[in-house]
C-alpha cells in the first residue's frame, strides 16, 4: 500500500516536471521579440545568410516539437542557457544567488512557526474570546498587506526612524564578503572566522525575515488553531479530561500531538508562499537571492535567466510537496489505504 | 502534490466546528464589513473624476514632495501630483482589472473543473494534470516570467494573471462536482434519462457553486495584489499612471516622504481585507446547511 503511494506520487511529480519544462519552452516561445537581435549585432541581423546559419546552428529552423525535445535534452543537462546580462550560464548563475534566497525562506519559516503555531494554541484554547479575535485579526492583516509595502513600511520604521535594525542589503556597506566556501554568507563568515561579519548577515537577515515569516504566519495558525479546535473535540482528550488530567497536559501531550499533523503539511504548503512572497522581499530589502535576479532580469528582458528561476522555483515546489506527501504517508497511516 | 492541496482546502474548512450562533454573528458581522469596504471604494472608483479634488496627472512643480496638508490630504509626489486623487483613481484602474480577471478566470477554470469532474477518467486525469503543472509555479514568478515574453503593461499583466489564477478554480469545481454528483437528485435524474450535459449545467453546477463564488471573492483580493505586484517590479502599469503598486514604487527609496508609499499601500490593504471579509461572510450566506444550523 505503501509502496503504490510512493509510486503514484512518483509518477505524478514526474509528470509535473514534464509539464514545467514544457510551460517554460512555450512562455520562450511566446516572446514576440526577434531571438537573433538579442545576440547578433545590428548589421548581422539584417543579413539573410548569417541569419539562416544561425537559425540552423541553434535548430530554430526545425519544427517545434523537435525544438522541444532539444530544449529538454539540454535542461536534463543542467543546461538552462546563457543569461543577456551577466553573460554567464544560468544555471552558474541560479548557484550563486540560491544560498540568499534559501536562507532568507528558512528564516522566514522559522519566524511563521515561532509565531504561528503559538498564535493558533492560543486563540483555539481561548475558542471565541477576545485572543481568539486578536489572532483572527492578526493574520487577516497579514494575508491582505501586500508584502513588497510591508517591507517598505517596516524598513521606514526600524530602519529610518528607530534605527534598530540595518539596512537593506546582506551586510553592513563597509564589509566584504567571505571567501566563498558554502555560498551561504553567514557559514561562510564562521568558516573564515569573521564572527563580526556573520554577525552583521544576522542583523540584516532579522527584518526580511520578519516581514516574510508574518505574511505565512496567518496561515499556519489558522491551521494550528482549526486543527487542534477539531482534536478538542475527539473523544480521547473528553475521557482525560474526565479523568481530572490537568488542562495543560491535556492540551500538550494529548491534543497538541495529533494536530499537528496538518500543520506540518500546511508548512511544507507555505513554501510556494514562500518562494513567491521571498521574490518580492528581496526586491525591497536589496537581498542578493534568485528573486531579486528574477526581477531583474524580467526587466532587463533577460529570457534565459526568468526562465530558469521560473523553471527552479517550480521543480523546488514539486519537491517540497513530494517529500511532504511521503512524511505525511509515514505520519498518518490512513492517507496510505486511500 | 494534489493530495496536499485537497488537504489545505480540507483544513481550511475545519473552522466549521465552531459555536453555530457566534460564529453566525462573526460572519454576518464579517459580511456586512466587507460590503461596506468594497461598496465604498466602488463608489471612489466610480466617482473620482467627481471626487478628487485635483486631476491625478497634472504636475505642479511649485508644490513636490509635499507633506499631507488640509490642501494634500496624502500628501504630494515628486512631480506635485496630489496624492490624494492619485489613489482615489488608483481604484479606477485596479478594481475592474481584479474583477474582470477573476471573472474569466472562473469562468474559464470552473469550466474545466467541471468538465474534469463529470466526465473523470482520461479525460478527469489530463485536465488535473495540467492544472498540477500550473499550480507548480509560485504565481508571482510564472506572471512575471509571462508579462517579461509579452512585453510589458497592464494588459498583459492582466492576462499573466488570468493565466495563473484559473487552476484553483478547476480543482475546486471538479472536488465539488465530485461531490454533487453522486446526490440522490442526480442519480435520479441520470435514470429519468436527462442528458449528460444538461445534468452537469441544470443540476450539478447550481449546486457546486457556491464555494467557487467565495473563492472568487477572495481571489479579487489576490489579484489586485498580484496587479500592484507586478506594476511595483515594472511589469504592469506605466509610470504617471495612478497605479497603486507603481505609485509605492515611486515612493520606496525616498523614507523621508513616507507619504508617498504610505497611502496607495493603505488603500491596497484595505481592499483586500474588504474583499477577505466579503468572502468570508458570503460563505455563511450561501451554504445552506450553515444557515440552518
Amino acid at each position: 500500500m505503501l509502496l503504490s503511494y510512493l509510486g503514484r506520487r512518483l509518477a505524478l511529480a514526474a509528470v509535473a516536471l514534464f509539464g514545467v519544462i514544457l510551460v517554460a519552452f512555450l512562455i520562450a516561445h511566446m516572446v514576440p521579440a526577434d531571438p537573433l537581435a538579442m545576440v547578433l549585432s545590428d548589421q548581422a541581423t539584417k543579413d539573410p545568410s548569417v541569419r539562416a546559419a544561425y537559425m540552423k546552428r541553434w535548430g530554430l529552423d526545425r519544427p517545434l516539437p523537435e525544438q522541444f525535445f532539444a530544449y529538454l535534452r539540454n535542461v536534463s543537462k543542467g543546461d538552462l542557457g546563457e543569461s543577456f546580462t551577466t553573460r554567464r550560464p544560468v544555471l552558474q548563475d541560479l548557484r550563486y544567488f540560491l544560498p540568499a534566497t534559501v536562507t532568507l525562506s528558512m528564516a522566514a519559516l522559522l519566524v511563521a512557526i515561532v509565531g504561528g503555531v503559538p498564535l493558533g494554541i492560543w486563540a483555539a484554547v481561548r475558542h471565541n474570546r477576545a485572543a481568539d479575535h486578536a489572532a483572527r485579526a492578526i493574520s487577516l492583516v497579514g494575508s491582505a498587506s501586500p508584502i513588497f509595502w510591508t517591507g517598505l513600511v517596516a524598513l521606514y520604521v526600524f530602519y529610518y526612524l528607530l534605527e534598530w535594525a540595518p539596512g537593506p542589503g546582506q551586510l553592513d556597506g563597509h564589509m566584504t564578503l567571505p571567501p566563498r566556501m558554502t555560498g551561504f554568507v553567514i557559514i561562510d563568515a564562521l568558516i573564515a572566522g569573521q564572527s563580526d561579519v556573520a554577525l552583521s548577515a544576522l542583523r540584516h537577515l532579522a527584518l526580511p525575515a520578519i516581514v516574510l515569516g508574518w505574511f505565512v504566519m496567518g496561515l499556519i495558525a489558522r491551521t494550528t488553531r482549526a486543527a487542534l479546535l477539531e482534536v478538542l473535540e475527539a473523544d480521547y482528550v473528553r475521557t482525560a479530561r474526565s479523568k481530572g488530567v490537568d488542562e495543560r497536559r491535556v492540551i500538550g501531550a494529548h491534543a497538541l500531538r495529533n494536530a499537528l499533523i496538518p500543520v506540518v503539511t500546511v508548512i511544507g504548503l507555505t513554501f510556494a508562499g514562500l518562494l513567491s512572497g521571498a521574490v518580492l522581499t528581496e526586491t525591497v530589502f536589496a537581498w542578493p537571492g534568485i528573486g531579486r535576479y528574477a526581477v531583474t532580469a524580467s526587466t532587463r528582458l533577460d529570457y534565459p535567466a526568468i526562465l530558469g528561476v521560473t523553471m527552479v522555483t517550480a521543480v523546488i515546489y514539486i519537491v517540497v510537496n513530494l517529500v511532504v506527501d511521503v512524511l505525511y504517508g509515514l505520519l498518518d497511516p490512513r492517507i496510505r489505504v486511500t | 502534490m494534489a493530495e496536499a492541496v485537497e488537504r489545505l482546502a480540507r483544513a481550511a474548512e475545519w473552522s466549521l466546528p465552531e459555536a453555530p450562533r457566534q460564529s453566525r454573528r462573526r460572519r454576518r458581522g464579517a459580511l456586512w464589513v466587507g460590503t461596506t469596504i468594497v461598496g465604498a471604494w466602488t463608489l471612489v472608483a466610480a466617482l473620482a473624476p467627481v471626487l478628487a479634488p485635483h486631476s491625478p496627472l497634472d504636475l505642479d512643480v511649485m508644490s513636490r514632495l509635499e507633506p499631507p496638508s488640509l490642501r494634500h490630504p496624502f500628501g504630494t509626489d515628486e512631480a506635485g501630483r496630489d496624492h490624494f486623487s492619485r489613489v482615489m483613481y488608483g481604484a479606477r484602474i485596479t478594481i475592474p482589472i481584479a474583477f474582470v480577471v477573476i471573472a474569466l478566470a472562473t469562468l474559464v477554470g470552473a469550466s474545466v473543473g467541471a468538465v474534469a469532474g463529470y466526465a473523470g477518467g482520461k479525460v478527469d486525469e489530463i485536465l488535473m494534470r495540467v492544472v498540477d503543472v500550473v499550480l507548480a509555479f509560485p504565481p508571482i514568478v510564472l506572471a512575471m516570467a509571462i508579462t517579461a515574453s509579452l512585453g510589458a503593461g497592464l494588459r498583459n499583466a492582466m492576462l499573466a494573471i488570468l493565466l495563473v489564477s484559473w487552476p484553483e478554480f478547476s480543482r475546486l469545481t471538479r472536488g465539488q462536482v465530485l461531490s454533487v454528483r453522486e446526490n440522490d437528485y442526480v442519480v435520479a435524474a441520470r435514470a429519468l434519462g436527462v442528458s449528460a450535459s444538461r445534468i452537469l449545467w441544470g443540476h450539478v453546477l447550481p449546486n457546486a457553486f457556491p464555494p467557487v463564488v467565495v473563492k472568487a471573492t477572495l481571489d479579487v483580493g489576490n489579484a489586485i495584489v498580484l496587479t500592484a505586484a507586478l506594476s511595483f517590479i515594472g511589469l504592469g502599469a506605466v509610470p504617471p499612471a495612478p497605479e497603486w503598486g507603481a505609485m509605492i514604487a515611486a515612493g520606496q527609496t525616498k523614507f523621508e516622504y513616507w507619504w508617498a508609499a504610505t497611502f496607495p499601500g493603505l488603500a491596497i490593504l484595505s481592499v483586500v481585507l474588504g474583499f477577505n471579509f466579503l468572502g468570508d461572510g458570503l460563505q455563511d450566506r450561501l451554504n445552506p446547511r450553515l444557515r440552518r444550523d
